[in-house]
């Protein structure tokens, strides 16, 4: 009898690991069809086998390598990066709050770091122009930002509470988009134009030189919290209670801060505030192969990169010729979406 | 074997002082009940024992002279070990506790919960071994918690969490377990069950029980030793029977109480009979 529950307990341990690995499986595949469908789709639509040939390097005519080669793919590629990196992101930040509306958008830190992309872009362009630039200045503030709302919001027992992080996140992205508009106020009218078309939220126009810069600071924030998947779950357990089970709470939170300010910095200093896929994608995921980060965090990498390119793809041959950008289409998603987490949880929110 | 010992441990929050110079010596087979009123020090002390908190003067050490807990390297050196020259990896192994208050913020299951208290122990990778998965296993049958090992902690009662939090101490393999009011909100018959768990789990040997609850009855009938604390201070030490009496109670609870040995049960049986008026 005994050894029976036993059993029965690590088969349906096993078959919770299976499960996640076949959702991850599924995701790995289609990642890559993903990939080749957003390429193919556009204002001239392009088959599947010529976007197979043009990217293996046997384009059928130049405008064909043109489109799939210079164009499409190097902004899909750059949309699956970014939906890639925020998703992670999110998924830390939330384990970090110890709450699942913790996301870089309702934090404030995109706004945070796209204020430092803003008064770069103002004021280093005559100084020394170059992506890294944009991508310093990000990092810089977005760091600021996230220890600021984590040291507003956080009470080291009890995590955070819902009010008290959309307060602190809320006022943080108020006061940023104060400076945002500061900077503009004092720019001239190309600038301001750059900016604010920059602000939206778009991949129009990455290239290839773009995709790599920006995967690394998104790489080396990415790597800084898988390393520490373990820590994420201890850490959804309280600092105190995490510490006692014997995690260096000070270095984790470090490196997870740190990690997940390079993930909003190298993602929004290229392409602007694309909010709410931090919020969504670690959400959905969570309540279907449950929290455990080691599962969780490549399905979340996954499931954001995908996410992304579809929503990307969508808006740039939603209503040809004009290309809608990206960042509101995620908005007018994931705003609904965010109100109803918040209406799920509205018992939990005004609890003392 | 292990003992702790706590050296006139002094701790102070801002310019309240707490515990006013502690002194014990306790090892394991012992189950150690630390009684007292609220605000007498007592979570405070086990929040020093486990270095959550930082005591303003005094030390902590465990001594130890037998299994694994200890650096080889350094056990040749010296037994015993202050308690914060550990680091939080080292230290998690031989202290564990129980908190009052805990919660997850996500609803992991119960296993990935026990799991958690293997941290310590073992890899990032070593999750689905076999030998592993069997120690996980163990320490859900001890707390008769394999019906439940696949369900989520959101929709655990109180007993149900509670031994939750223990089987994922027990899977720590500490030394010395510190269980903060482990009977708090829970209904008569789960707080017996508990206490028989940590009966249970001392009576396995090589390791130190301490609980701390203002439990009298509870504590009489299952602590082997009793320490009281008063407003920060150690007033008495020493086996339950001598310790557990009607002036004793009195003095410290401001009750009036009929204290009795019950050969039914092996222990001190307290009745209390009501407040004593000043």
């Amino acid at each position: 009898m005994a050894e029976d529950k036993r059993k029965e307990a690590w088969d349906s341990d096993i078959r919770r690991r299976r499960r996640a690995l076949i959702i991850l499986a599924v995701l790995i595949v289609s990642v890559f069809a993903c990939y080749l469908l957003c390429i193919s789709i556009g204002s001239s639509r392009i088959p599947l086998d010529r976007v197979w040939d043009a990217i293996l390097g046997h384009p059928h005519g130049w405008s064909d390598d043109m489109i799939v080669n210079q164009m499409r793919a190097p902004r899909v590629m750059a949309a699956a990066i970014v939906g890639a990196a925020l998703s992670l992101g999110g998924m830390a930040m939330q384990a970090l709050f110890r709450n699942p509306m913790a996301s870089p958008s309702v934090l404030g830190i995109s706004s945070g770091s796209s204020f430092g992309a803003a008064f770069y872009l103002a004021i280093g362009v005559s100084v020394w122009m170059s992506s890294w630039g944009t991508v310093l200045f990000s990092f810089i503030t977005a760091l600021g930002t996230l220890l600021l709302v984590y040291f507003l919001a956080y009470s080291k027992h009890g995590g955070t509470q819902t009010t008290v992080l959309l307060l602190a996140g809320m006022a943080v992205s108020a006061m940023f988009s104060g400076l945002t508009s500061m900077v503009e106020f004092f720019s001239d009218a190309d600038t301001v134009q750059a900016i604010v078309f920059w602000m939206l939220g778009s991949f129009d126009g990455m290239t290839w030189a773009d995709d790599t810069t920006m995967i690394i600071p998104v790489a080396i924030g990415a790597l800084l919290i898988c390393v520490n998947l373990r820590e994420l779950n201890l850490l959804t357990a309280g600092e105190a209670k995490a510490r006692n089970l014997g995690v260096n709470v000070a270095r984790v939170r470090l490196m997870l801060l740190l990690g997940s300010a390079l993930l909003v910095a190298g993602t929004v200093a290229f392409c602007g505030v694309i909010g709410f896929v931090g919020l969504i994608i670690p959400h959905a995921f969570r309540s279907l192969v449950g929290p455990e980060h080691k599962r969780l965090a490549p399905i979340c990498i996954l499931g954001g990169a995908i996410f992304l390119m579809v929503i990307d793809t969508f808006a740039r041959s939603a209503m040809p010729p004009y290309e809608l950008p990206v960042g509101t289409v995620t908005a007018i998603i994931g705003a609904p979406f965010f109100l109803w987490i918040l209406r799920s949880r509205k018992n939990m929110l005004w609890r003392t | 074997m292990v003992e702790l010992k706590v050296d006139s441990v002094r701790f102070s929050h801002r310019t309240k002082e707490i515990l006013h110079g502690i002194d014990l010596d306790v090892h394991d087979g012992e189950v150690v009940g630390i009684l007292g009123q609220n605000g007498s020090g007592k979570t405070t002390l086990l929040n020093c024992i486990n270095t959550t908190y930082r005591q303003s003067s005094g030390s902590i050490a465990v001594a130890d002279f037998s299994k694994d807990a200890f650096d080889p390297r350094r056990r040749n050196m010296e037994a015993v070990m202050d308690i914060r020259s550990f680091s939080d990896t080292e230290r998690s192994r031989i202290v564990a506790t129980v908190e009052q208050n805990s919660n997850l913020s996500f609803p992991f299951t119960v296993m990935d919960t026990v799991r958690m208290g293997r941290y310590s122990r073992s890899g990032i990778l070593d999750e689905s071994d076999e030998e592993e998965m069997q120690k996980i296993l163990n320490c859900l049958e001890e707390t008769g918690l394999m019906d439940f090992a696949s369900r989520n902690v959101s929709e655990l009662s109180g007993g149900e969490w509670r031994r939750v939090m223990i089987a994922q101490a027990l899977a720590q393999e500490p030394e010395i377990l510190l269980l903060d009011e482990p009977t708090l909100h829970l209904d008569i018959n789960h707080q017996f069950d508990l206490m028989d768990l940590c009966r249970r789990i001392s009576s396995r040997g090589g390791i130190l029980v301490v609980i701390v609850t203002h439990d009298l009855q509870l504590a009489a009938r299952y602590c082997d030793r009793i320490i009281v604390m008063k407003e920060g201070d150690i007033i008495a030490n020493g086996p339950a029977r001598e310790i557990i009496n009607e002036e004793m109670i009195a003095d410290v609870f401001s009750m009036r109480s009929r204290v009795s040995w019950d050969d039914d049960i092996g222990g001190m049986s307290v009745f209390l009979i009501g407040k004593i008026d000043k």
